[in-house]
């Protein structure tokens, strides 16, 4: 089942299409990873999916019905940006209020759950003003967790964090999903981590999603390759099929032939100077999310 | 969502220290009747080179004694916070501070995505301002009577007809300048802005510029009296059944426009 459907949606503001006929399609149980540029457009959908920016064109769906619904919405929970907090009351005054909001029958108990899940028991009765980065995004994601969620929406939750954050937040999220199998959407630069828990991804730019693909298949387009440059990437590539058997390559500009089927460097090597065929380069490569990420943005630009 | 509100205003030290300034007012405006009349008391303050007169005329604390026997209690009231507009500036200002510190803090975000219908928020910010607003003049009328027993102040006795009347004329008006503020709250979403504009329009004072510049270009045609703060400048007690219809209905059309105005805006702005 689609937890999330975005179909051609857009969002105008003045001249500035910031959401360009996008389509997205979240499935139950994904840890979905949204990536893109500064600017690409990922807040602006997110804020679109929770309903707090309404589109311009398209349609959203949340469980099969519209993005209007009330009862949807209350399945939904959502840490956009920064955590929205009153500075001047507590934790646990924070949690309540929104409890309230909520119906929440039992919300002192829920808010007890949530702020020691989030590792905020001991925090007392100090007011969020006087919260470290990282405890102001865990009381986000508390926030977000009340009423049960069946989806998460996350905007950049880890932004600020230090790597022991980065890793507590890491492992809450899998846990939320793997336990209580939440659906989970999650935007972020540091795509390392991403890589980490995403199962699905996500990649906008300018608006517009140019790809939706699983992990798997990520990781396919991402695998390591014997970068050989040539004089004769026409030769090269008949002696590659004919003497080594290799057809998993691919050519690119200036030269460059990229194996992707297992060889041996060597033989390759001494295959092309049997050939006649001068190497300028060979080495292994291994692309990572960050530089498959890269080079789908058109080169290096910040992410 | 009334719940939260409610909970909110429970937890907010502005609420108690508004309704703490109010109270010293009243009690401060009383005080001050109390040393006109009482020989004791003026006669030190005299020594200062004080004088105590009523209408231009000098006079002696048994003769202001006399004059303050026959001016009904309501109407002392209504002169000190009320009809100046320092209520309506309280209420105010609270209402902006209520509301912008939603959108400030980014708790609004939390709010509005469990919520497609804006007016919700709306009515819900209202109606705890309302309550508040409700309780505050309770308490005044409370503390009025009772610190008036206590100075042994001489104003005529007051049905509580008319008390009746004073709560819904100025709980009602000031409703009309709590949606007034709600409209600028959500149109703009800074403090700022908003306690800004709570300072200028329920004191009158946009209100006086305006007439004063009409009046100097001779424009007759436009009714102060249907305005909030103009319904309620030349009142007295005990009111005619004419002004107090006039004061409600301004305050409930006008509750009305800027609600439905607010609604509007927060259905076409972004959080």
């Amino acid at each position: 089942m689609n937890v999330v459907e975005l179909s051609s949606i857009s969002k105008v503001y003045g001249r500035k299409r910031a959401v360009d006929h996008l389509d997205m399609t979240v499935q139950k149980g994904d840890i979905y990873g949204f990536i893109g540029r500064n600017g690409a457009g990922k807040s602006t959908t997110l804020k679109m999916i929770c309903g707090l920016a309404a589109p311009t064109a398209g349609d959203i769906r949340l469980f099969g019905k519209t993005v209007k619904n009330d009862t949807v919405r209350k399945r939904t929970g959502m840490l956009i940006e920064n955590a929205g907090l009153y500075p001047s009351l507590s934790a646990r005054e924070n949690m309540l209020l929104k409890a309230k909001c909520l119906g929440l029958v039992d919300a002192a108990q829920k808010t007890e759950e949530l702020l020691s899940f989030t590792g905020l028991a001991d925090v007392g009765k100090k007011k969020t003003k006087h919260f470290s980065m990282g405890m102001k995004q865990r009381l986000g994601i508390a926030l977000a967790l009340l009423g049960n969620p069946d989806l998460l929406i996350l905007d950049e939750p880890i932004n600020g964090l230090d790597p022991e954050g980065i890793r507590e937040i890491r492992s809450m999220l899998v846990s939320l999903n793997e336990e209580r199998g939440i659906t989970i959407i999650i935007s972020s630069h540091i795509l390392g981590e991403l890589s980490k828990i995403a199962s699905r991804y996500g990649i906008i730019k300018d608006g517009q999603m140019i790809q939706q693909l699983p992990a798997e298949d990520l990781a396919k387009n991402c695998r390591d390759y014997l970068l050989v440059k040539v004089s004769d990437t026409k030769s090269a590539s008949v002696l590659l099929e004919e003497q080594l058997s290799l057809t998993d390559y691919k050519i690119y500009p200036d030269g460059e032939i990229h194996i992707y089927a297992p060889c041996d460097p060597q033989l390759v090597s001494q295959t092309f100077l049997e050939g006649g065929i001068s190497i300028q380069e060979l080495y292994r490569h291994q692309q990572d999310l960050e530089s498959y990420f890269l080079n789908l943005m058109g080169g290096e630009e910040h992410v | 969502m009334m719940r939260m509100d409610f909970r909110r205003i429970l937890k907010s030290k502005s609420i108690y220290i508004c309704l703490l300034i109010l109270l010293v007012t009243i009690a401060g405006f009383l005080f001050i009747f109390k040393l006109s009349i009482d020989e004791q008391m003026r006669s030190s303050i005299e020594a200062g080179g004080a004088v105590f007169m009523m209408n231009g005329e000098e006079m002696t604390g048994e003769q202001l004694a006399a004059a303050y026997a026959k001016i009904p209690a309501i109407d002392i009231l209504s002169t000190t916070i009320f009809r100046g507009g320092f209520f309506f500036i309280i209420i105010a200002v609270l209402t902006s501070l209520f509301i912008c510190s939603d959108f400030d803090s980014g708790f609004a975000k939390n709010i509005f995505s469990l919520r497609n219908r804006r007016f919700t928020y709306v009515l819900s910010k209202w109606i705890a301002m309302q309550s508040v607003s409700l309780v505050f003049i309770l308490f005044l009328i409370g503390e009025f009577i009772l610190f008036c027993h206590m100075f042994g102040l001489p104003f005529r006795e007051t049905p509580l007809e008319e008390y009746a009347k004073f709560t819904l004329i100025f709980w009602l008006t000031g409703g009309g300048f709590s949606a007034m503020l709600t409209f600028v709250s959500v149109l703009f979403r800074n403090k700022a802005v908003s306690v800004g504009a709570a300072l200028l329009l329920a004191s009158g004072t946009v209100l006086t510029i305006i007439d004063s510049i009409t009046t100097a270009l001779k424009l007759d045609f436009i009714p102060y009296d249907f305005t909030l703060y103009g319904c309620i400048q030349d009142i007295s007690f005990p009111v005619t059944a004419e002004k107090f219809s006039l004061c409600v209905g301004t305050g409930l059309v006008w509750t009305f426009v800027w609600l439905v105005l607010s609604i509007f805006i927060l259905q076409k702005k972004d959080i």
